[in-house]
């Protein structure tokens, strides 16, 4: 060290100074180092538990947006199941209505017994005039036997019923004459015999439905682009990016399926913010550009909402895994006026296992084996993710084109 | 100086938050940022805080560290990175309004200068360590003014922005803070006369 004088200058003088800041070293004692570590420490464990507990709270938020979309979609699907519930149910009403059945007064029967007897008037017969007698006991052929209608109704079989030749018997009664659709007695109607007659004799159909042919193709494979666009939180600027990739279906019931593939996503984004927790000393940068390239797996759950031959509405929700291949990062530095810029590279690094929610739904238009399919989609994400650990949102469309076998 | 592997290890298990690594840190830097907050306080026991707090926002903001491209470099690239949280750190425990008593009365620091204690002394030097007592001696804005100006390397300008006040104020508690210093080594020497001479 110099010699020092009264007549020292400023410059020897911060030599002087500057020199003993560089070699100044004092020592710390063990209770001293050890107390100090210890403060460090708790302060750090409250610190992540701090920034936990709002975590958990976003993790809570998170969630109970995904049950919303379960909810929403399960609820659809009940409404849908209910709905088929309801036309079964009446169809078997409808199966199960009485038919009018025709009991014949007497003289019908005697008619019957003794077969149809022409009156060779001139004003009266005409031959239509046989022909609603005809097509009546062609129909009566069709209904209660008639022993049984002859109790019910109250009145005598012909005689001619009891004989016990078979050929009289036979004449009595007409073949065929039974019916496979033996009504309630409590529903049964009796309409008034006329000539002009034409009761209903014949079971009631049930109403003809729509049938609607469920997709018979279990396995769909598909090629998908699309555009998207990221957002980070408390960060007014997003940016987009092209996304494509391959994806895989299984329909396991006739209006749902699980959808999986793999996406190539670009990750743009504009962050004023790259921390994990805040310091406030380092307020020299402005802003960082990340560009993560990104490999996207989804799990998805779907349900066609609406169900046509060549079309279908769908809404989807599921989680998808995140695999940052590469991350480049421009940070963008105010150095007290001065503008300046660094870079970072990393590779291979942050993996984020189910860490964010997707939403969808969308639009499918089919052609034989192929289908294209338009989904605007969300994706919340349920942890911070990267190398900077933000929370990055991103919403978009994928149109694809599939292949159904 | 730590090697640079083994610096590479111990910050990278600093980011994923191991305590082990975080330990590890802290024992081979609380040395180096305890001096630096000695120089901003009169205070141990405020400089052990200040050295805490700022370990506390190193380690939370250790994802913004950025690795040098070139080798050989990371070890005094982390000094000063860690060499600035620690000068904020300090800044703010000064702006914050803990202010030390303001004693221009240095007599009973002054005869902590030149003590026997001294262990590198000779004739006519000051051991480091009586340097940066006279450091402390000075009033806090004096003192502060002149670590960020002499030591640190700040222009005024960056110090006026830094403190609030304005550049003509730096300049002007620096020119004050030159003064008693000289004035300090001028006493210190002609004691240190006299007990030879003696």
């Amino acid at each position: 060290m110099k010699r020092f004088s009264s007549n020292i200058t400023d410059e020897e003088l911060f030599c002087l100074f500057r020199e003993a800041a560089e070699h100044y070293n004092p020592k710390l004692n063990d209770s001293e180092k050890l107390g100090a570590w210890e403060s460090i420490a708790n302060s750090l464990l409250a610190e992540q538990g701090r920034h936990r507990s709002p975590a958990s709270n976003k993790w809570k938020k998170r969630c109970l947006a995904l049950l919303m979309v379960w909810l929403i979609t399960g609820g659809l699907a009940v409404f849908r199941i209910i709905q088929l519930q309801e036309s079964n149910k009446q169809y078997a009403l409808d199966a199960a209505r009485p038919k009018l059945v025709l009991y014949p007064p007497a003289g019908i029967v005697q008619l019957l017994a003794t077969g149809p007897v022409l009156h060779k008037t001139k004003s009266v017969q005409k031959k239509n005039d046989v022909a609603p007698i005809n097509r009546q006991r062609e129909k009566i052929r069709a209904v209660v036997p008639l022993h049984v209608m002859a109790e019910r109704e109250g009145f005598e079989p012909p005689e001619a019923f009891n004989s016990t030749d078979p050929d009289v018997k036979k004449k009595a009664v007409p073949d065929n004459c039974f019916n496979n659709n033996y009504p309630d007695t409590a529903t049964r109607q009796h309409p008034q015999m006329t000539d002009s007659c034409t009761a209903e004799t014949t079971p009631a159909l049930p109403p003809k439905q729509k049938k609607k042919s469920p997709p018979s193709r279990k396995w769909q494979i598909g090629l998908v682009t699309g555009l998207e666009w990221n957002k980070v939180k408390r960060s007014c600027d997003g940016r987009t990016g092209l996304t494509y990739g391959l994806t895989i279906q299984y329909r396991f019931a006739p209006r749902w399926s699980v959808e999986t593939g793999i996406l190539v996503v670009p990750k743009l984004y504009t962050s004023k913010e790259w921390h994990y927790g805040t310091i406030s000393v380092l307020s020299e940068l402005k802003s960082v550009e990340g560009d993560c390239r990104t490999i996207d797996l989804p799990l998805n759950i779907r349900y066609d909402i609406l169900q046509q031959h060549k079309s279908r509405l769908f809404s989807s929700a599921g989680i998808s895994s995140y695999f940052m291949q590469k991350e480049d990062y421009t940070f963008n530095f105010d150095n007290f006026g001065t503008p300046s810029k660094t870079y970072k590279t990393v590779y291979n690094k942050n993996r984020h296992l189910f860490s964010i929610v997707n939403v969808a739904a969308g639009y499918e238009r089919v052609w034989n084996r192929f289908s294209l399919q338009a989904a605007p989609y969300l994706k919340i994400p349920l942890k911070v993710i990267g190398e900077g650990n933000i929370e990055l949102s991103s919403a978009g469309v994928l149109f694809s084109l599939k292949y159904n076998y | 100086m730590p090697k640079e592997t083994s610096l590479i290890t111990i910050l990278d298990g600093c980011k994923s938050n191991s305590p082990k690594y975080q330990k590890e840190l802290y024992d081979t830097f609380c040395g180096y940022a305890f001096a630096i907050c000695m120089r901003y306080t009169r205070d141990r026991g405020k400089a052990l805080e200040i050295m805490n707090d700022g370990f506390v926002k190193a380690f939370q903001g250790l994802h913004q560290f950025l690795y040098p491209a070139e080798e050989g470099r990371l070890s005094s690239s982390f000094r000063n990175w860690l060499k600035k949280i620690m000068i904020y750190t300090a800044i703010d425990y000064y702006r914050s309004g803990s202010r030390e008593v303001q004693s221009l009365d240095l007599v009973d620091e002054e005869k902590n200068i030149g003590s026997t204690n001294s262990t590198a002394y000779a004739e006519d030097q000051l051991s480091y360590k009586e340097l940066i007592l006279m450091i402390q001696m000075l009033s806090p804005s004096y003192r502060t003014v002149f670590n960020l100006y002499v030591i640190d390397g700040f222009s005024h300008e960056e110090i006026a922005r830094i403190l609030g006040i304005s550049v003509s104020t730096s300049r002007s508690n620096l020119a004050k803070a030159k003064e008693h210093l000289r004035n300090l080594l001028k006493k210190t020497y002609e004691s240190t006369l006299a007990k030879f001479s003696s």
